[in-house]
């Protein structure tokens, strides 16, 4: 491997080691199941490291990564040919549990119950703090559309959360 | 909104498996390997049939053994002296071998194509050895060239090649057909020309040999397209070099074949869907389920040979259980 190549692939690996968790958390929002997570996530990092020759910039590797981690999330589903749905009965396990988290599990489930176009964003956006540029690169989507998809979102989630209530 | 930091309370407690660092270090540590002998532009012995890998990294290995076998074919074709010498070298253990006879990564449109064709060749006359004694790197890895092996070669290994240039061909053409479409379909809802170029885009033909002794040949030849999992696709080759045909399932296991590969089956699926809650063999652990699952072995059953000689049952994902558990393979004893 040459100079520039051996920088960015560097940066690459340092980058997959600093985030892992991060991508096991985003990977399971889509499957809600331990080993299927991992598998993503591993698998998004082969890929990765197979086709770092394509990141061109280093500053481009947070919003690159996560756009192959995704793809790779949802050809998951696509795959295991399954509507998943987020039941709070299942990810109790999952989680660091605590009584007091009963309420909040819902919200998190509606989140992850909203179509995926529109649950990508309000992830990345509200739990991992990409701004919404950010987020247009990660999924290749314009910047518009990612404005108008999050909005729907939000009005779909009070909307919920208030008939929840 | 309030509500929404409540929802990333819970994603920020999501446990973490402790298996995953020790996993992924693995799986960069496998990568660094595998990005070494990419660097390596000498002529290296691939012992291919003792090559035994865990299954996850099966796909770099293979690529990392084809990429060497290319720079070996580059070697014979590139140097005379060395194509002589090699062609005439004992071969022990396999009458045939798996040579890339093309390799080729193109980009179109920005869009990387990796292509890795292999071809069966015949070693020649076995007694019509050793001349050179000089090519000591070379070793047991020495083959003929494609051409010394046309005249020994058997009818079904010029028809498997047959075989298998024209599934590449009508892969590649159907890839880029899909590629073509999803471009089409990208700019013609505001994406632009720029935009589309950004994304990766990759399809990957490769093969592995799976077994290699005496008269026996089982080989693997895969294709996959990076964003459309949905289009991998494995097909297998198993050859009688001596009888020259195509070897069964029933050559391999006996008259029986049909009830002992059902059984042993069916006996590893209950054991599988035993021992993780998650599994569902459609029809087999699953009695409800209207999904059509495995019933029987017949003639056109895939399977190929392992390291040890033994068949190996294939199924596609989704063929006899849910994807999310990919393909399943069986062993036979």
């Amino acid at each position: 491997m040459n100079g520039l190549n051996t920088t960015i692939y560097d940066e690459l690996v340092g980058h997959i080691l600093k985030h892992q968790d991060k991508f096991y958390r985003i990977a399971y929002c889509y499957v809600y199941q331990k080993d299927a997570a991992l598998d993503i996530v591993q698998n998004a990092i082969c890929k990765a490291l197979e086709n770092y020759q394509n990141l061109r910039n280093e500053n481009a590797i947070t919003t690159w990564f996560y756009r192959i981690l995704i793809n790779e999330s949802l050809s998951y589903l696509r795959k295991s040919k399954r509507e998943v749905l987020c039941e709070p009965g299942e990810i109790r396990e999952d989680i660091y549990y605590e009584e007091a988290y009963e309420a909040k599990l819902e919200v998190y489930q509606l989140v992850c119950n909203l179509p995926e176009q529109m649950k990508s964003i309000v992830i990345l956006h509200y739990f991992e703090g990409l701004t919404l540029k950010e987020i247009s690169e990660a999924l290749d989507v314009n910047l518009n559309t990612v404005k108008t998809r999050l909005y729907a979102a939000l009005r779909r989630l009070k909307k919920e959360m208030e008939v929840e209530i | 909104m309030k509500n929404l930091k409540d929802g990333k309370e819970i994603y920020d407690n999501i446990k973490i498996p402790e298996e995953m660092e020790q996993n992924i270090n693995d799986l960069i540590e496998n990568n660094k390997n595998r990005a070494d002998t990419f660097s390596q532009s000498k002529v290296i012995e691939v012992p291919i049939s003792k090559r035994r890998r865990p299954a996850a990294y099966l796909r770099y290995t293979a690529a990392a053994a084809a990429v060497v076998l290319i720079s070996f074919t580059t070697v014979l074709n590139s140097s005379e002296v060395f194509a002589m010498s090699a062609a005439k070298l004992p071969v022990v253990g396999a009458i045939a071998r798996v040579l890339t006879v093309r390799s080729y990564e193109s980009s179109e449109d920005n869009k990387n194509i990796t292509v890795k064709v292999p071809e069966v060749v015949m070693d020649g006359d076995q007694n019509d050895a050793i001349e050179s004694s000089t090519s000591g790197a070379v070793n047991s890895a020495g083959s003929n060239d494609t051409q010394a092996g046309v005249t020994g070669t058997p009818p079904i290994v010029a028809d498997v090649n047959a075989r298998i240039d024209k599934i590449v061909e009508d892969y590649l053409a159907d890839a880029k057909a899909r590629m073509q479409a999803d471009k089409e379909a990208f700019l013609s809802t505001g994406g632009t020309e720029e935009e589309w170029n950004k994304r990766d885009l990759e399809i990957n033909v490769d093969y592995e040999v799976k077994y290699d002794q005496g008269n026996r040949l089982s080989l693997m030849l895969s294709a996959d397209e990076s964003w459309y999992g949905a289009y991998d696709v494995k097909y297998f080759f198993n050859l009688d070099l001596a009888e020259n045909r195509e070897l069964t399932l029933k050559d391999v296991l006996g008259e029986d074949y049909v009830k002992i590969a059902d059984d042993s089956i069916i006996r590893q699926m209950k054991e599988r869907a035993d021992a993780n809650p998650d599994y569902v063999y459609w029809g087999v652990t699953d009695n409800d389920s209207s999904m059509e699952g495995f019933t029987t072995v017949d003639e056109n059953t895939k399977f190929y040979l392992n390291s040890e000689g033994k068949p190996v049952v294939y199924f596609d994902k989704y063929e006899v259980a849910p994807g999310f558990m990919g393909a399943q393979e069986f062993v036979i004893e």
